[in-house]
């Protein structure tokens, strides 16, 4: 055995080099064993919602109610009334008409083959035109399905727009008299009552045209997209690298320290494959998105530009592994990780939260995720959300090396 | 071993340490030659840990010098790993890789089948097994066998044979043996009848302080401590 000179030690090159080959292939290993897990749990996932599926009945959800409609014979305009009605898309989504005697439509809602019945009576429109209230009659079961109670509100929705529908068109009446207005009153309410009809049918165009969002020009199902891989990521995998942060292994992130290996270097080690192995699945899921979708499309920079958001990923992971080290806290990251997921309005919006809690989704990492993956593959690129997203990962990255470094002196 | 100096091979001097308000070391002060061994003893949570952390450059004390061959090691704790192996109290091990993968760690390239370490521990055998499927014993030799990998002339073992069985325990034992007898300096804690008799110098831990012991007076308090 021979003395050392005393010499000042930092970690040689070669030391951090078989250091972060190591925590690779020990990320590595541990990938398969992970993998073959969540098949198992998506077997038994997909099993369970098919079982509740069909248990629950799919007619409740998957398909429209048929709703039985009485119109007068001869009554054209009702008729062109009920057509139209019939054409828009919420209707549609809910309910399929059937055109019915009267007579038809109380024997099919006896014996269940449709599961209400509209009866509109004669001249209807007319009555609408002059102001008679003639009474509509809808018969709905008591014991409805879940069809069904969507149908009594639309029903209910319905009836609310026709009413703020002839309280405009009469007061419009009332004003013309009062103004003595020279153009024939009858012709006012017929072109109010059309403009009315025309926006109150087309409401999701006002909507469209006055879409603010955080997010820019992000459609739900785009923003469900991201929110659903991210969630995916970060839980599951975020579990899966576990491994990599064992309270066992306390002593020896104490040993490497000596060694010269500090929290930093430790950090990168972790960081790198977690990083690699997210950057591939996040690139994976969004391609199968463009290959199966026109939802997402494939730019010559998109899959450069997920890197960031790997990285930043692997930071959050990074920083809530390391500061439950010492208690191995999967329970806890799990826990931390579905409430960022609830608190940051991904689920529901940030109005829904209580006064104080509502700033909270904005300084929360999955807003940041979001907000740059809806950037990059909707918006175009923007470098204030390329620097939020890689800014948040190094400060996460931070949190988690101190918290590393905290562990070093404590067993 | 050879040595570059006269001086002692371990000077600890006054070394003092808290946390918060309660005073954990209080004045420690002992030295040790080349091929001498230094038992630290005291019931659990009497701070032995804290003072092998401070000797291996774990962590700073609040006051106090420490030299080894004469160099001030708080002055240069980017040294502690050249001169000092630690094997702390848990493993020190990354248990989803082999026994080949963990000592490549602390050896770089220079495991091979020929390390005389691997004899002397009865690691040769061992190489391609994952450490989780290792018993106790195994893990601790492995331990050591990494903990003197940069052939430090200074070793510290916390606690290296505890809840070991009697044949694992002989053969740290014959290890620590063989150190001293090469020249090398121990500094251990234990609570093990055998490794207080491998002790040249006995130091009982009590409320902070260190009392001088001989092997039988060690084992005595200790035994008072139990009861």
């Amino acid at each position: 055995m021979k003395l050392h000179p005393i010499q000042p030690l930092s970690a040689d090159r070669k030391s951090r080099q078989i250091y972060f080959e190591l925590i690779l292939k020990k990320g590595l290993l541990s990938l398969p064993r992970f993998l073959l897990a969540l098949a198992v749990t998506g077997v038994i996932l997909l099993v369970s919602a098919l079982a509740m599926f069909a248990m629950t009945g799919r007619d409740q959800l998957s398909t429209t109610i048929p709703v039985g409609i009485v119109i007068p014979e001869g009554d054209m305009l009702t008729s062109m009334g009920a057509g139209m009605l019939a054409e828009m898309e919420s209707v549609k989504s809910i309910c399929s008409f059937q055109y019915l005697s009267e007579e038809q439509a109380d024997a099919a809602l006896s014996d269940g083959t449709i599961q209400a019945a509209i009866y509109l009576t004669r001249d209807l429109y007319q009555d609408i035109n002059s102001g008679v209230n003639t009474p509509i009659r809808i018969l709905i079961p008591r014991d409805s399905t879940l069809g069904v109670s969507l149908f009594r509100d639309l029903v209910t929705v319905g009836v609310s727009m026709l009413q703020v529908g002839e309280a405009a068109v009469y007061s419009l009446e009332e004003t013309a008299d009062m103004y003595e207005v020279v153009t024939p009153v009858q012709t006012l309410m017929d072109d109010m009552a059309m403009e009315f009809v025309s926006l109150a049918m087309s409401r999701n165009a006002a909507w469209d045209s006055t879409l603010l969002s955080e997010y820019g020009s992000i459609t739900m199902t785009g923003f469900y997209l991201i929110t659903a891989i991210l969630a995916f990521l970060s839980v599951f995998f975020g579990i899966g690298f576990s491994g990599l942060y064992e309270a066992r292994e306390l002593a020896l992130e104490k040993c490497l320290s000596r060694k010269g290996i500090g929290a930093v270097s430790r950090s990168l080690a972790r960081l790198f494959p977690m990083t690699a192995v997210l950057f591939v699945l996040l690139s994976a899921a969004l391609s199968v998105a463009a290959a199966v979708s026109d939802l997402v499309t494939m730019r010559w920079y998109l899959l450069p530009a997920l890197l960031p958001a790997a990285f930043c990923l692997a930071c959050f992971i990074h920083m809530i592994h390391s500061l439950t080290l010492r208690t191995s806290g999967c329970l806890f990251y799990l826990l931390v990780t579905v409430l960022m997921f609830i608190m940051g309005s991904s689920l529901f919006p940030a109005s829904s939260l209580p006064r104080i809690l509502r700033p909270l989704p904005s300084v929360l990492p999955v807003h940041v995720w979001q907000k740059y993956l809806s950037d990059v593959l909707w918006n175009g690129f923007s470098l204030r959300s390329f620097l939020s997203c890689l800014l948040t990962g190094l400060v996460m990255a931070g949190i988690g090396a101190l918290a590393l470094k905290s562990h070093e002196y404590r067993q | 071993m050879q040595s570059t100096t006269t001086v002692p091979g371990i000077e600890v001097d006054k070394i003092t340490q808290t946390y918060g308000k309660k005073q954990i070391l209080k004045d420690i002060s002992f030295s040790a030659q080349k091929g001498s061994c230094v038992g630290i003893v005291g019931i659990n949570g009497g701070g032995k840990s804290t003072l092998l952390d401070i000797l291996a450059g774990i962590r700073r004390p609040r006051s106090g010098s420490y030299r080894i061959f004469g160099q001030n090691m708080f002055e240069n704790r980017s040294s502690f790993g050249k001169w000092i192996g630690y094997l702390p109290q848990g493993n020190p091990l990354l248990e989803d890789l082999s026994v080949y993968d963990n000592l490549r760690l602390w050896y770089g390239h220079k495991v091979t089948p020929e390390l005389p370490v691997l004899e002397k521990l009865q690691l040769l055998e061992l190489l391609p097994l994952k450490v989780r499927e290792l018993s106790g014993g195994m893990k601790r030799r492995l331990s050591i066998a990494c903990a003197v990998a940069e052939n430090q002339p200074v070793l510290i073992l916390d606690e290296p044979s505890s809840s070991l069985d009697l044949h694992q325990k002989k053969i740290i034992r014959d290890f620590i043996s063989d150190y001293i007898g090469e020249g090398g300096i121990v500094l251990l804690s234990t609570h093990d009848m055998q490794e207080i008799r491998l002790c040249t110098d006995l130091y009982y831990l009590e409320n902070g302080s260190t009392v001088r012991l001989t092997a039988d007076e060690a084992l005595l308090r200790l035994q008072e401590g139990v009861q």
